[in-house]
């Protein structure tokens, strides 16, 4: 089998390319706004060098932030909304947490830069129209057909390209909405229409309209840069399927973008964690923190019990939308944090120097010292050998910026300040992941830490031991920096479907096994046809119940089979444990009972084989991949020690004692006094704590 | 119109006044954490361990919310966590509810000096208070606090507030709008230690329990804050293990020193001065007609910055806080004015800060006055009147005028509402869309819309299907309210309106306790010459004919189009709302920021699009003109004209006034401060007149009726008697409008700034 998979970063668009013959290959390239996919084609002719591998590819998979550019930047299409009358102002609105949804508590406090987002929709573009549903499903007013066209033909004369319509409950009954969106064909019969209940039929009329208003908003854009990607790709030879990375971890066919360009929101960060669950099925690690380091955020996500942690809801310039994803926390902290002196205080982050100008050693003109430059003044980071030594960095300029704007101020050594700035990043990393694990019910210590990005493998090994973990891992070494694409590269189709339908417990076997019948059937819908030769097709049950009045809703899982009135107690016997690990003993409030809101339903068409070579131990003295050694300070021991430099030689079985540095093309990781590293047989770096040093 | 009140002789020593206690005060066998001054933890140390404290909070407030069922905590954020040194100074307070800010300190320092004796401070132990003349808000917060021990010595408290939905007194929610004193309301607990050794006191929650309409909650969120009270204990405690007791007790002191230097160096470069703000509350409880006034003065001298509010009115009905209220209040408009990069370490603040707050007045109540609306009422003249004074101060700063604020969401309209739910099961519950209220605009752009409210940094409004799954109501409409927010060169954010009737109720009415302010006239004030926003308003249509549109097949759009009687609501009242009542609630919008009439056209014609600003308030506010969907510009120009004329009696003059350049400072955007000391108009040179006088005496005055101030002013007669008056201040020479005023028809105009110039 062989794939490829692209993802298309806000700086470099990355490739890594899966044969089960002859492992991987890699390559990066500048990515190219607006036109993204110059970049990946650019990408593309980089690894192919001339031998046609697209001709031989099973799938191509791509991760793109053409939708999410869109939103940012308003660049979506023109669209019109419909909602129930008295209702025009529920987008708008966006239920007064839509200020505040997504922001860092720094964001928060500066009241007088806090806002809304430029709204997708006007409301000169948003029509009502005279229907009410109640919360039964009962029509309490029929849709009023006059009112309807006119809002229609409104849109129409305002020149929309698309109109999304939301009316109250319709989850519960649908009729309205279907009966408007014949009446839109009707008036308009090109207009690209989105009801909600088709999007997403789910409670929670905010949620569920901005849900279906981005959709028609990016849809146009990104399927039509997704047919032209197709186009150019088969020009040079594709000829599977161009599938696009979702949200919720897994992919989806380009042709589906159009109901569910939604689920590509915020995707950016899930290869990551299905590349990290891909690994942990080979290595066999079932819970893992993946901490994605980058230059400017740091991004972590979890897998339990060998699935990645998702959550309902995502979050895409500060709208709420019922589009499940990967659960994912991020801060600013990366490379490029800059650091600063204040009042006898060190601090570092949350602003980023980026990449223009970078950090100080850069030397594009940024003189703010960030992480980079103090990784580069403490030895870690090789000037001469930054990206393969592509890129030339200036240690005297780190240097500088380090003493003006730290170690003066402050009174401190430049190397006191360089490690400081070190150990100051990698316990907010520690703290996020802390405060992410625990928050979920987990403890640190159960995990692994997979540290990937460019940056992950110059903290991870630190912020690792902060939490207790097991091990910290640099997946596939030089690999890590692009270990996201991988993700993609061996990811399976997913689709999510989901209806609600409000109840309290007992719930009703009969209505629950017609709900699961309707949303499996469109689940299997959807995942048809998706080149999955070796489409085997498992669905998975979920209900989401809460304590009645409490606000916390909790996925519990629903055994497959025939729905009983056991099943359901059963559920309900999960849920109970589940919000108890979740938010504690005694939080439920149980006398006021437990109600059902939502029936999903998680559908996986099983593509992939993909698999990782393992390659035998040869060479396991690590002094043939010893590059040199150089006196590097390490804050941990408070010392300047002799420490080996290990270059892209080492193989798996070689392993060695900290202090360490492994300097690989594309990133670099360091192995501190009192760790142990070993490179396991598909090159993985492998990080335990053997206690000295600390 | 309230009955006399006694003075309850023996009450005195409840009054707290958050004063750091003196070590004497502490009984002896309470071993206190000695604070070790040579004690150094280097730059990055400091750095890891406050970040890690920080977190506590974080986690605490995490906990705390995970267990809580109330919607008043989930929605309104209606809580708080807070780390307080071992004296109670808070090291950190967390994202949540604000005024909180001066809840727990205020009752760990009393309780120092009064239960270190007996029943004796212990390791587990935790204390559960909310007596507001201790430390509370109101009665409904709920505070549990809790001492850490490090080696048998106090070292730490943390300590959490949360709003109960109901903990007893005369009317349900315990908004006790029929109460003549504090003896009708919730149930008052002065510090009791709940848990004794880390075992709750079943007698104890029993007694705390009995008083609640909604006991099972209640004793729910009792679970919430002992749950994240023990997080952040344990967090605490780790890291005294991993860091040492002194490195951790020393990083909290320096959490607070740093917060209190950066304060400081903030003041220092603000010019010194006094700003002065006037405004009210009307009706003092149910069937009250009056109009109580809050009186800030605030002083700023060099580093230090001083909150006074003698002058304001005597205690009177419900509608008073206590001193920790009034603290409280003011920290709401002080840290996201002032303190927005700046740790949230309260108890560092409060050595640059300093609050006079008399006792026997509305902004500091004698026990037994009431105090059930304390924390949306008091607190909340608090917040609006240190809003503008800090507002106003800004302005006189360029570096800093762009983090003002204008008056944000000028009251909070309270919604009880109880009956049968949609599972006839009895429910009591607050109405949260009141947080949809607008923000006041900012110097350089529109207040945001629906923003929420000052005094939670987020916060949310309930989906409409949420509401209706849960209560039998079924909404009309949910909307932004047009001519909502305060019009200005930046306009205020609009707040929202609903309108629901009951539904699936049959004859059984819903019965509602309504508790708010600024009805009669507005509160969310303007800033340099903004306009204040709308009222909060509640009205019922009783006996309407909406069934009979709902069976046409047409939602109304508006409460105007309805048959029946149209009642407005008083301010504070119980009532029933049967099946063919309508009910509509209004809420606050945000004042406005600079003189309209300097609008960009085309964004008041946007506005009108949007239906942001009605067609007419364009016209006569803004003097826009507008035609066939487009800007008459020539005719706008004429209008603006005119309107200019007219403010001043004659045709304005544009220029050919001093020539000042901004480098002596200036009293706010408008004004500038000339060589001379002068007041001066920034837009034309005009010399006001002198420092040394209020300007205002100087400018052109035009007092009309409070209608004026924004479209959606109803007349005040139907709630008050008092005469207030919408007042506006206007260059003579250029009729630029420098100020607008909400004022009692007896009221002087404000001296609201005031430099000191040497």
């Amino acid at each position: 089998m062989s794939t490829m998979g692209v993802d298309t970063g806000g700086t470099f668009t990355d490739l890594i390319y899966l044969r089960d013959d002859s492992g991987i290959e890699v390559a990066k390239r500048p990515s190219t706004p607006p036109d993204f996919s110059a970049g990946v084609i650019d990408v593309v002719e980089a690894v192919d060098k001339g031998r046609n591998v697209l001709r031989d590819l099973d799938y191509f998979y791509h991760g793109t932030t053409v939708a999410t550019n869109a939103m940012i930047t308003g660049s979506g299409a023109k669209i019109g909304f419909i909602t129930t009358a008295g209702h025009r102002d529920v987008l708008p609105m966006m239920r007064i947490i839509g200020r505040s949804t997504g922001l860092s508590e720094i964001e928060l406090k500066q009241y007088s830069y806090s806002d809304k987002p430029t709204p997708i929709v006007p409301k000169t573009r948003i029509k009502e129209v005279h229907e009410r549903i109640d919360y039964k499903g009962s029509v309490v007013l029929p849709l009023n057909e006059a009112s309807a066209r006119k809002a229609v033909r409104e849109l129409e004369a305002d020149g929309v390209q698309a109109i999304g319509v939301c009316f109250l409950w319709s989850f519960k009954n649908r009729s309205h909405e279907r009966r408007m969106r014949e009446i839109i064909l009707e008036e308009a019969p090109d207009m690209h229409v989105s009801i909600s209940s088709d999007i997403v039929p789910a409670m929670k009329e905010y949620e569920r309209s901005a849900t279906t208003a981005v959709n028609a908003h990016v849809a146009p854009l990104l399927t039509s840069y997704l047919s032209r990607l197709q186009g150019s790709l088969r020009d040079r030879g594709l000829d599977s399927p161009l599938l696009v990375m979702q949200s919720m971890g897994g992919a989806m066919r380009a042709s589906d973008s159009e109901l569910r360009s939604v689920n590509t929101l915020s995707s950016g960060p899930a290869g990551g964690i299905v590349a990290a669950k891909f690994l942990g099925n080979l290595l066999g690690h079932r819970n893992i923190i993946g901490a994605d380091v980058g230059g400017t955020s740091f991004d972590v996500g979890l897998i339990s019990d060998g699935e990645p942690i998702i959550t309902s809801t995502s979050t895409v310039n500060q709208y709420t939308l019922l589009a499940p994803t990967i659960d994912i926390v991020s801060i600013g902290a990366g490379g490029g944090s800059i650091a600063w002196a204040d009042l006898g205080r060190l601090k570092v982050g949350p602003m980023s120097a980026g990449a223009d100008p970078g950090p100080a050693c850069y030397g594009r003109g940024g003189d703010n010292p960030t992480v980079t430059d103090a990784d580069v003044v403490l030895g870690y980071i090789d000037p001469d050998y930054f990206l393969g030594g592509d890129f030339k960095l200036d240690r005297k300029l780190a240097q500088e910026a380090i003493e003006k704007k730290i170690a003066k101020p402050l009174g401190i050594s430049v190397r006191d300040a360089a490690s400081g700035i070190i150990e100051i990043v990698n316990h907010h990393m520690s703290d996020l992941i802390r405060k992410m694990t625990i928050e979920r019910g987990y403890d640190p210590r159960d995990f692994v830490v997979y540290g990937f990005g460019g940056a992950g493998p110059l903290h991870g090994g630190a912020f690792g031991r902060e939490l207790g973990v097991k091990e910290v891992v640099f997946p596939l070494g030089n690999i890590s920096a692009a270990f996201s694409a991988l993700g993609l590269a061996v990811s399976d189709l997913t689709t999510v479907t989901q209806l609600s339908d409000l109840a309290l417990a007992p719930f009703d076997p009969a209505t629950a096994g017609r709900h699961f019948k309707t949303l499996e059937a469109e689940a299997i819908e959807n995942l048809r046809g998706g080149g999955g030769k070796r489409g085997e097709i498992t669905l998975q049950r979920i209900v989401e119940l809460r304590y009645k009045g409490q606000v916390h809703q909790v996925d519990t899982p629903v055994g497959g089979g025939k729905v009983t009135a056991r099943t359901l107690e059963a559920a309900i016997e999960e849920f109970e444990r589940r919000y108890e690990r979740l938010y504690g003993r005694g939080s439920g409030f149980r006398e006021a009972g437990i109600e059902l809101v939502t029936y999903r339903v998680l559908g996986t068409a099983h593509i992939q084989d993909a698999s990782l070579q393992k390659k035998a131990a040869r060479k396991r003295d690590p002094a043939a991949a010893r590059v040199g050694s150089e006196n590097l300070y390490w804050r941990e021991i408070d010392q300047v020690v002799r420490t080996d430099i290990y270059g892209s030689k080492i193989a798996p079985g070689m392993a060695f004692d900290g202090p360490a540095v492994i300097r690989f093309e594309a990133t670099t990781a360091l192995v501190h006094p009192g760790q142990r590293a070993r490179i396991d047989a598909y090159g993985n770096v492998r990080i335990t704590n053997t206690g000295a040093g600390k | 119109m309230s009955k006399s009140v006694l003075k309850i002789p023996g009450s005195e020593r409840f009054a707290a006044q958050g004063k750091r206690p003196e070590l004497s005060a502490i009984a002896p066998q309470l071993k206190i954490f000695p604070f070790d001054p040579e004690h150094e933890v280097d730059p990055i140390t400091l750095e890891v361990v406050g970040h890690k404290l920080w977190q506590i909070n974080d986690e605490q407030g995490q906990a705390l919310k995970k267990i809580s069922g109330s919607p008043v905590a989930t929605d309104a954020n209606d809580f708080n966590v807070v780390l307080c040194d071992e004296l109670g100074d808070i090291v950190n307070i967390g994202p949540y509810y604000l005024p909180h800010a001066a809840n727990v300190d205020f009752m760990v320092k009393w309780t120092l000096e009064n239960r270190s004796d007996n029943p004796g401070i212990e390791p587990d132990d935790m204390f559960l208070c909310n007596d507001c003349w201790v430390g509370a808000l109101h009665p409904q917060d709920v505070a549990v606090f809790s001492p850490v021990f490090v080696d048998g010595q106090l070292f730490a408290w943390t300590g959490s507030t949360i709003h109960q939905v109901d903990l007893g007194g005369v009317n349900i929610g315990s908004w006790c709008v029929d109460a003549d004193d504090h003896f009708a309301e919730g149930m008052t607990y002065p510090p009791i230690k709940i848990v004794e050794r880390g075992v709750i006191r079943k007698d104890i929650e029993d007694v705390y329990l009995r008083r609640s309409r909604a006991p099972k909650l209640v004793a729910l969120d009792l679970r919430a804050h002992i749950a994240s009270n023990n997080v952040a204990k344990q967090r605490l405690l780790a890291l005294v293990d991993r860091y040492g007791a002194q490195t951790i007790h020393s990083a909290m002191k320096k959490q607070m020193d740093y917060a209190e230097r950066r304060f400081r160096e903030r003041l220092r470069k603000i010019p010194d001065g006094v700003w002065r703000c006037e405004t009210y509350q009307e009706v003092c409880k149910s069937g009250d007609r009056g109009v109580y006034k809050t009186l800030l003065t605030m002083r700023k001298t060099a580093d230090r910055l001083q909150f006074d509010f003698s002058g304001s009115d005597p205690n009177v009905g419900m509608i008073n806080c206590t001193r920790a209220g009034s603290v409280g209040g003011s920290i709401v408009a002080i840290l996201p004015q002032l303190c927005y990069d700046i740790p949230w370490a309260v108890g560092g603040l409060h050595r640059a800060l300093e609050f006079v707050t008399p006792a026997g007045t509305v902004m500091n109540a004698e026990f037994p006055h009431g105090v059930s609306m304390g924390s949306i009422a008091g607190t909340w003249a608090a917040t609006n009147s240190s809003n503008v004074c800090i507002a106003n101060m800004l302005s006189s700063t360029p570096e800093f005028e762009d983090r003002l604020l204008a008056g944000c969401i000028g009251s909070w309209s309270t919604v009880i509402a109880s009956g049968l739910d949609n599972n006839e099961l009895p429910f009591v519950t607050m109405i949260m869309d009141a947080m949809a209220g607008g923000w006041g605009a900012r110097s350089f752009a529109d207040g945001v819309n629906t923003a929420g409210l000052m005094a939670a940094i987020t916060g949310q409004c309930p989906n409409i299907e949420t509401n209706e799954g849960l209560y039998p109501i079924l909404y009309l409409y949910r909307r932004e309210t047009k001519d909502s927010g305060g019009a200005g060169e930046f306009r205020g954010g609009m707040g929202a309106t609903s309108c629901w009737i009951p539904y699936g109720t049959d004859d059984r009415p819903i019965e509602l306790v309504l508790a708010t302010f600024g009805q009669a006239f507005p509160t969310a004030l303007g800033i340099d010459g903004g306009y204040p926003s709308n009222t909060a308003m509640y009205k019922m249509i009783r006996n309407s004919d909406v069934s009979g549109w709902l069976k046409r097949g047409e939602i109304p759009p508006d409460l105007a189009v309805l048959k029946g009687e149209l009642e407005y609501l008083p301010q504070k009242c119980e009532t029933h709302q049967f099946a063919s009542d309508v009910f509509e609630q209004t809420l606050g919008g945000g004042g406005g920021y600079g003189d309209p009439l300097r609008r960009d056209a085309e964004r008041v014609l946007d506005d009108v699009v949007n239906d942001a600003v009605s067609l007419d308030a364009a016209r006569e506010i803004y003097g826009v003109v507008i035609a066939k969907g487009e800007v008459d510009h020539a005719a706008t120009a004429r209008e603006r004209d005119r309107i200019r004329a007219r403010r001043i009696g004659q045709e304005p003059t544009a220029s050919g006034g001093r020539n000042v350049s901004s480098s002596n400072g200036r009293l706010s955007q408008r004004l500038l401060v000339d060589s001379k000391h002068d007041v001066v108009c920034q837009c034309c040179g005009h010399v006001v007149g002198p420092l040394k006088e209020n300007y205002k005496l100087n400018l052109v005055r035009r007092d009309s009726n409070i209608q004026a101030a924004n479209p959606l002013i109803v007349d005040p007669k139907l709630f008050i008697d008092p005469e207030v008056e919408f007042r506006q201040y206007f260059c003579p020479s250029c009729a630029v409008q420098i100020e607008t005023e909400v004022l009692l028809a007896s009221s002087e105009p404000v001296w609201d700034k005031e430099l000191y110039f040497n």
